[in-house]
């Protein structure tokens, strides 16, 4: 983990081109490039609302919706640079959906029943049952960050990068964390 | 963080990128092995709980929805989309001058961005965005390839004429000087661009000032078909006889540094820069030659004299917005008005002037409240700073071709300066002097005394060095660097 974000079966210079050409509205580039970020921005988007697997498949199509809309608006430079770009309106959409929910709280019921639904692995379910009530201790910025550290491989500069703070600050945050999760996880089950 | 907290989040960073794994921690860190033990867990916890991937027919049924999705955005955009029209307009002077498009796309993507008007593109002379057009103009010259600019100058120099033979027998005096000045800065700063540039196989300078020389001539005869006062034409023709009889021409060596701006950088001895073109006494003498029947002239209206006041919304280079109505600071035949404060987006500004139109007045004093409502929202105007190096006037008030003649007023006009596109450039660097660098023949602006300065990364920076720099094209037409990535070092 961490040495840079989940590998692509195509290379930098393939996506970068594909990007280049969504730019102008190519359909089936767009498409491409849709293939692969959708997953990423749902895996991501599913583990900050706490499991929902259709809602974050909803929510992870209305961030290329928003994308597409933008497009005109988005200067490509590289590929980190669109990754940047599609996290943040993956955040706004997030911060959106939180807001219309009215529920900024991590959703423990919700994250339970997706575990039940994707896993039969029970030792697992209940360790994340468990892991879900402590994840609810962070603050909204840990618990960003924490999602893109762990469901994106990404650095801490390419965090930094997507949350507007300095990398230092992306690594204080997750330290304190995972000490919060520390601390909660041994009041849950010690 | 706290040491002892700092080196515990190093090492679950060694765990977390693969470079340590739990054992090798723990043995090395004897003293933290227990907290070090209780932190990995969590670490691992994590990671098992990272939700699995969307099933690949998910994703491709998605996809599908999508690619509709954009193809009918694609369909819908062209009869409403601004970035169309500026690209559309983008095309159309690609297709007459030849700028390079990739210049002309920075500026398009970056206006289309900017929440720009389309309409500003298509301003006619008089209207309060026609400033706005002729800077957009100026900047897509800018970031032209150095080659390009004197068909780029004199193609847009023609846009002036075509202006000029259409506004008709009771066009402001103000406006026929504007597009006047206008052209005439066109033509010059196109022959101080050829001037800059060595001749080589596919560029010789004579022939390109014998093509501007012949252009002009025609435009002269289109300005009299038209019954539109030759004057600018008169003056630029002048100008191009001088310049053909000069010594450069005539083989000397092309002048460095020259950015392509000023007539200045003419050779010896210095062509009289032409006059401003003032405020035509009477701009439309004759009847046109349309049989349409001459409308009688109407009496001057007296000069409307107003006081507006509220918060600057916007601030353009050489006026600025309070509510609908734009204020001018700068036009020709006017006087600079007198600023008291600086103005800035949100500050609260008092203004009185000339009426121009029902949503244009002419500043004569501009004051603004001490206390700014917002003086961080926006770009804040900023006083402009002097360029190391020549650059082009930009438009509009100063595109005079005049020498420089002492202000009218001692006290200088803080002029605002924002950023109006990006740009990225690399290749090899052709001069540096710590201040400025120069790159296939742009001068790069590295940063100043209000400025933080471009981040320089890599190897050294200096002449030779092979980099990439990316950064703003501000409303003075400087390009301001922001990040330089040195990829071979200096010389």
């Amino acid at each position: 983990m961490g040495a840079g974000p989940i590998s692509s079966a195509r290379t930098p210079d393939e996506l970068d081109e594909l990007i280049r050409r969504s730019v102008e509205l190519d359909r089936e580039a767009f498409g491409l490039v849709y293939e692969e970020f959708f997953p990423q921005i749902h895996r991501f988007i599913e583990y900050r609302i706490g499991g929902n697997r259709h809602i974050a498949e909803d929510l992870a199509s209305h961030v290329f919706m928003l994308a597409l809309r933008a497009i005109g608006k988005y200067q490509h430079r590289s590929v980190a640079g669109f990754r940047g770009w599609i996290f943040r309106i993956a955040r706004n959409a997030i911060a959106d959906h939180f807001r219309r929910s009215q529920d900024l709280a991590y959703d423990i019921e919700s994250h339970a029943r997706h575990l039940v639904d994707e896993s039969d692995d029970y030792e697992r379910i209940a360790t994340s049952d468990i892991l879900g009530r402590a994840l609810e201790a962070l603050t909204p910025e840990q618990a960003e960050v924490i999602a893109l550290r762990f469901t994106q491989d990404l650095s801490h500069r390419e965090i930094a990068a997507i949350v507007g703070k300095q990398e230092n600050a992306v690594r204080a945050l997750q330290f304190r964390a995972i000490a919060t999760l520390r601390r909660r996880l041994q009041e849950l089950d010690p | 963080m706290n040491r002892s907290e700092r080196a515990i989040a190093a090492l679950l960073d060694t765990y977390l990128d693969g470079t340590a794994d739990r054992q090798q921690l723990i043995s090395q860190n004897p003293d933290r092995a227990q907290d070090l033990a209780a932190y990995l867990a969590v670490v691992d916890d994590l990671r098992a709980a990272r939700p699995p991937d969307p099933e690949p027919e998910t994703v491709q049924i998605r996809r599908r929805e999508f690619e509709l999705q954009v193809e009918r955005y694609a369909a819908e955009r062209p009869e409403t989309g601004l970035l169309r029209a500026l690209r559309g307009w983008a095309e159309s002077l690609l297709a007459q001058t030849r700028v390079a498009a990739v210049a002309l796309s920075l500026v398009v993507v970056v206006l289309a961005g900017s929440g720009v008007s389309a309409a500003a593109l298509v301003a006619p002379p008089g209207s309060p965005l026609y400033g706005y057009k002729l800077t957009v103009e100026r900047a897509a010259i800018q970031l032209a390839d150095e080659k390009d600019r004197p068909a780029t100058y004199i193609e847009l120099a023609e846009r002036r004429i075509s202006e000029l033979t259409s506004l008709g027998p009771d066009a402001s005096p103000d406006v026929v000087a504007r597009v006047s000045a206008s052209y005439q800065m066109l033509v010059e700063d196109g022959l101080a661009a050829i001037n800059s540039l060595q001749s080589s196989g596919d560029f010789d300078p004579g022939n390109a000032i014998s093509n501007y020389e012949q252009r002009v001539r025609q435009h002269g005869e289109q300005l009299e078909s038209f019954a539109v006062d030759v004057e600018p034409v008169s003056n630029t023709l002048e100008l191009i006889q001088q310049l053909v009889s000069s010594p450069l021409l005539a083989g000397a060596g092309p002048q460095k540094g020259d950015t392509g701006a000023v007539p200045e950088a003419a050779p010896t001895p210095t062509p009289t820069p032409t006059p401003v073109p003032t405020p035509a006494p009477t701009p439309v003498p004759t009847p046109a030659p349309t049989p349409a029947p001459t409308p009688e002239p109407t009496p001057e209206p007296a000069p409307e004299v107003v006081e507006i006041s509220g918060e600057i919304s916007d601030i353009g280079r050489g006026a600025l917005r309070i509510g609908q109505t734009t204020v001018l600071l700068e036009a020709e035949g006017h006087p600079p008005p007198t600023i008291t404060g600086e103005p800035s987006v949100g500050a609260t500004a008092t203004v009185t002037g000339i009426r121009q139109d029902e949503s244009t007045v002419m500043a004569r004093t501009v004051e603004v409240a001490a206390e700014s409502s917002a003086p961080t929202a926006q770009p804040t105007a900023t006083p402009a700073q002097t360029p190391s190096t020549p650059v082009a006037t930009p438009d509009p008030p100063t595109d005079t071709g005049q020498a420089p003649t002492p202000a009218p007023t001692a006290e200088p006009t803080p002029v605002p300066v924002v950023a109006l596109a990006d740009f990225e450039y690399s290749g090899y660097v052709q001069a540096y002097d710590g201040d400025t660098l120069t790159i296939d023949g742009r001068v790069i602006f590295l940063g100043g005394d209000s400025d933080p300065g471009a981040t320089v990364t890599g190897a050294e920076l200096g002449v030779g060095a092979l980099i990439e720099v990316s950064g703003e094209l501000l409303s003075d037409l400087r390009l301001r660097a922001r990040t330089i990535s040195v990829k071979v070092g200096a010389l």
